[in-house]
């Protein structure tokens, strides 16, 4: 058998990350323009930021929070009930600035989608939300949602 | 105000390719930071210095229920323990499975410690060796028998872990 050098290998196995990077992300963001319904019962909003730009996105995520509050809708109040955010301790490689939204339980059916929801409670302010929420991305890796699972670890304790 | 919108809305189509791209990083990023399962399930420490923890565990698919299956013991032998510290780290553990399969269709696997306790040791195997099944010397069999499911259910995947801190609650 010929003998592949460790490098090659190494290069295979990042080509097909690579891949599958394409395919997951796909999947996560391809099908749900404008909206963000979540199908599982857990939901979970990985975001990445721009260095210089962490005052702007929870400035903008606390204006989400004042929106669903504020709501005459009742599934809004509740979507604020259990969604809390996240912010990890340290940058990443290349400066973003990692945060998780974690969505646990989800209201079913409710629209996640953030612009929707700061249109609904400051119409007249949403364009420059909107501005401020949309350029606070990192271009190279964005937002990834994903459908989450609890699995029962049989910890009795554990509920709050 | 609909116009204003929908111009954001069609801005958003921009942000799919970008997150087209992003998906090629994250696709690299996995393929190339997540350390070997021998060493990531090895590890003989894991603290957190964020007052939330999270580990990114990406699982076999074929080895799914095995994986589970440790991460349940790991949760029993830490609120089982004598240890109040240790009984305090699995108060606050949460696992979630993600619904797509990530990379190479392996399963993605989030374990949450929120809150962390300050100096707790999270390392699974250790945990596993001290607490399992009432502890040494008579979890040895066992202990190994379990190790080797968790290790194996790593192989091809790994681990990354993230310091976090809760910044908003609506």
């Amino acid at each position: 058998m010929t003998h592949v050098p460790r490098r090659y290998r190494v290069a295979v196995l990042v080509a097909i990350a690579f891949v599958g990077g394409i395919g997951w992300g796909a999947a996560r963001t391809t099908a749900q323009p404008g909206t963000r319904v979540f199908t599982a019962d857990v939901g979970m909003i990985v975001s990445h930021v721009k260095s210089g730009q962490a005052v702007a996105f929870e400035r903008t995520m606390k204006r989400v929070g004042e929106a669903l509050a504020l709501s005459e809708e009742f599934d809004r109040r509740r979507q604020a009930v259990t969604w809390k955010i996240y912010k990890a301790t340290d940058p990443l490689e290349g400066g973003a600035l990692l945060y998780i939204a974690l969505l646990d339980p989800v209201v079913p059916g409710a629209d996640y989608w953030v612009p929707q929801i700061l249109n609904e409670a400051f119409p007249t302010e949403v364009q420059e939300l909107y501005d401020t929420y949309a350029g606070a991305f990192d271009e190279g890796q964005g937002q990834v949602l994903m459908n989450l699972t609890r699995v029962d670890l049989g910890l009795a304790v554990a509920e709050p | 105000m609909r116009t204003m919108v929908n111009t954001g809305f069609r801005r958003s189509q921009v942000c799919i390719g970008a997150a087209l791209v992003a998906a090629v990083a994250v696709g690299v990023l996995l393929g190339s930071s997540f350390a070997p399962a021998s060493e990531a399930a090895a590890q003989p420490t894991v603290n957190f210095t964020g007052g939330t923890g999270i580990v990114l565990n990406v699982v076999d698919p074929t080895k799914a229920a095995d994986f589970e299956e440790v991460m349940k013991a790991f949760g029993e032998s830490l609120v089982g323990s004598s240890d109040p510290q240790r009984q305090r780290m699995g108060e606050g553990l949460k696992l979630y499975r993600a619904a797509e399969a990530g990379p190479n269709n392996f399963a993605l696997y989030y374990l949450f410690a929120d809150p962390t306790v300050s100096g707790g040791n999270y390392a699974v195997a250790q945990v596993l060796a001290d607490e399992y099944l009432g502890g040494p010397p008579g979890n040895g069999d066992e202990v190994r028998a379990i190790y080797e499911k968790y290790s194996a259910a790593l192989t091809g995947g790994g681990q990354q872990t993230i310091n976090m801190d809760l910044l908003l609650e609506f």
